[in-house]
């Protein structure tokens, strides 16, 4: 025989594993969104580098001298351009030229740019950008001709101190020393430029509160509709006056919903991380450095992240108990979902370190604040931080729980609700 | 000792007062229905009497236990039915009927003794092998009959055991209830609507309205005292004559 505690968590796991709704949020949406979402982003990148594979440049020579032509063949030789180059006699016709043949660029080079060069004297060369779609290739396109030109603006250079000053190194000239970007981390010192380490860091630290908000907004609809369900069926009623304590009851319906917020966790947490190996992988591999979260901090987050949901959930069901009906639950839980969105808009787009102090202490009181706080407290290898967060969130739990219990205990369980009422019109 | 013994019982819900001094009593073994317009307090007395509610006055007990200080000791021995009550959809009969015998079996061999009885009493066959959203409102109302009566508790509350059912499956709640009742002497307290119900399953019935039990004896009694051919004229001349 089982005890009551376990059969009331089976049937709960049965009733809402059976509920197409939730076995479509917590089992069929990971595993349909993370593989759409890596599809998505590396179809992305591939179309851009598709589209940056070779690019059409129009260009006016109004110069026709040694450099203007030199200019010329070095970008013809370059596979990534594909160079027309015009006929027209004016800026304007070329524009209307290039316009006409679908190219995003055009190149003028003007009159006398041969003899400015030659005559050490700084030429400027023209690039008119053709704007169509406002799409994240179009700048792609103007950095592709831009380092074309540069290059060949270092050539010139080359050339130009060579032709003023036979017995030095051009290089020497141009580029007397050089900077070597290392960033220190962990007691190793790497060589990459430190935004683009904090770049990935970020990334890994903004994408998991992304995940773990979405498991509680799912966990708590779960639990929130497993008891407003019972109200709405009144199968509440029947299970209130079984022999039975109510705790065993408000356990029961909790369990069952942290088996299946768990069971959410599980599959989003891996359809997640397949999604980063999938992207940041490779660059994490190559830094060879124990870049982000650790074991133990992963231990850390893991207990954060389950005190912080059975806060949630014992404030849905709390929430629902006041609820006639499973909209109605929905509706009083929009309350919980605004207060697990503020605290990430404000934590994603912000650093806590630099708020207020009043605005410090209301995120810290939201207990859902606390699983990104202590993501980015991890990160920053801050373990006092995660002990006062882990406290504060277990201390806020059990009030809860509390609340949660009492009311089960009591006829509120079966009488209390919300109403909105309208005033009567005379 | 009486089944259920009510004496002078008040409940408040903020300015409304639903019972304004409910006596009440029900000898072990009996079938006793309450009768009563809508609002009269019915519900409310049937959801005291299941710990449910907490009385706002006055002494419930059942079979001697008090229901707000003995709650859990009363729930041992009840089974309640609340008006328009439902299952969980997504289990079938059978694990309906499992799950609720589960909290009063003792052994996993009363367990089954409960389920097969909880499935003789149904009379749904071979269909308690399906999900209960797939049920009629007949044959769900005749699921949770069957799961009130199977753990054969002291006292069945039944509140509005047929409300809503077509003839053929109120007949056959009616007929297993007083079955039931008699065949393994459960005391049983329902509330009904249905004149004809409670003068063919009732030995005693309570006219009740506005918070107040107004009289009470046996049907043949009570058709007496105000001669009346049938109950419903006696409600009528009690409760509506007004």
């Amino acid at each position: 025989m089982r005890s009551p505690l376990a059969t009331i968590i089976i049937k709960e796991l049965k009733d809402l594993l059976r509920d197409p709704r939730v076995f479509l949020g917590i089992v069929v949406m990971p595993i349909i969104i993370f593989p759409i979402m890596g599809g998505a982003v590396s179809m992305a990148q591939t179309s851009t580098y598709e589209a940056l594979k070779t690019v059409k440049v129009a260009c006016l020579n109004l110069d026709h001298g040694q450099w203007s032509e030199e200019l010329i063949s070095f970008m013809d030789s370059n596979q990534q351009i594909d160079l027309i180059v015009l006929d027209a006699q004016s800026v304007q016709d070329a524009v209307a030229e290039t316009a006409k043949l679908g190219a995003p660029m055009l190149i003028v080079i003007p009159k006398g740019f041969s003899e400015n060069l030659s005559s050490y004297t700084p030429a400027v060369i023209s690039t008119i950008y053709f704007v169509k779609k406002y799409s994240f290739t179009e700048p792609a396109i103007g950095d592709v001709v831009n380092s074309v030109l540069h290059e060949f603006s270092e050539l010139v250079s080359s050339k130009l101190v060579e032709s003023a000053a036979p017995n030095v190194n051009p290089e020497a000239v141009l580029a007397p020393f050089s900077i070597q970007e290392e960033t220190w981390i962990k007691g190793n010192v790497v060589r990459i430029a430190p935004e683009q380490l904090i770049g990935v860091v970020l990334s890994q630290s903004i994408m998991l509160p992304v995940v773990i908000m979405v498991l509680i907004l799912v966990a708590a609809q779960v639990a929130a509709t497993s008891v407003a369900m019972e109200k709405e069926e009144k199968t509440l009623e029947t299970l209130l006056t079984i022999p039975v304590s109510r705790f065993t009851i408000l356990a029961g319906k909790l369990l069952g919903s942290v088996a299946i917020a768990g069971l959410g966790a599980v599959v989003y947490t891996a359809g997640f991380m397949m999604y980063m190996n999938a992207i940041m992988g490779p660059f994490l591999q190559a830094l060879n450095v124990p870049v982000g979260i650790t074991p133990l901090g992963y231990a850390i987050m893991g207990v954060s992240i389950f005190l912080t949901l059975l806060a949630a959930l014992a404030i849905a069901i709390t929430v629902s108990v006041f609820a006639e009906d499973v909209r109605g639950a929905q509706s009083l839980l929009g309350f919980i979902i605004i207060l697990v969105i503020i605290p990430f808009i404000v934590l994603m787009t912000g650093d806590y370190e630099y708020f207020p102090l009043g605005l410090k202490i209301a995120l810290f009181a939201i207990p859902f604040s606390h699983p990104i706080l202590v993501v980015k407290a991890l990160l920053a290898e801050d373990y006092l931080f995660t002990a006062y967060s882990i406290a504060y969130i277990a201390a806020f739990t059990v009030v809860v729980l509390y609340v949660a219990a009492k009311f089960f205990a009591t006829e509120k369980i079966v009488t209390a609700k919300l109403t909105f009422k309208r005033k009567a019109r005379r | 000792m009486y089944a259920v013994y009510i004496e002078d019982l008040r409940k408040r819900f903020g300015d409304f007062e639903a019972l304004k001094g409910v006596n009440l009593r029900v000898a072990p073994g009996e079938v006793y229905g309450l009768i009563g317009p809508n609002g009269a307090g019915k519900t409310t007395t049937l959801r005291i009497v299941a710990t449910l509610l907490i009385p706002t006055s006055g002494k419930v007990e059942v079979f001697g236990y008090d229901v707000v200080s003995q709650a859990s000791e009363v729930r041992r021995i009840i089974s309640y039915l609340p008006e328009e009550a439902g299952a969980y959809r997504r289990l079938t009969g059978l694990e309906y009927l499992r799950f609720m015998a589960s909290f009063y079996a003792k052994d996993g061999e009363e367990l089954e003794r409960m389920v097969e009885e909880g499935a003789r009493i149904s009379g749904l066959g071979g269909k308690l092998k399906e999900k209960i959203s797939n049920y009629s409102k007949g044959m769900k109302q005749r699921l949770l009959v069957a799961r009130a009566l199977m753990c054969h508790p002291r006292l069945a509350i039944l509140d509005e055991p047929t409300g809503g059912l077509d003839v053929v499956h109120a007949h056959h709640i009616r007929r297993i209830i007083k079955e039931y009742a008699s065949a393994h002497g459960t005391t049983v307290l329902l509330s009904s609507h249905n004149m004809l119900e409670v003068e063919y399953l009732c030995d005693r019935v309570g006219i009740i309205d506005n918070g107040v039990v107004l009289v009470e004896g046996t049907p043949e009694e009570l058709k007496e005292r105000y001669d009346a051919e049938n109950l419903e004229e006696v409600f009528v001349k009690v409760a509506g004559g007004a």
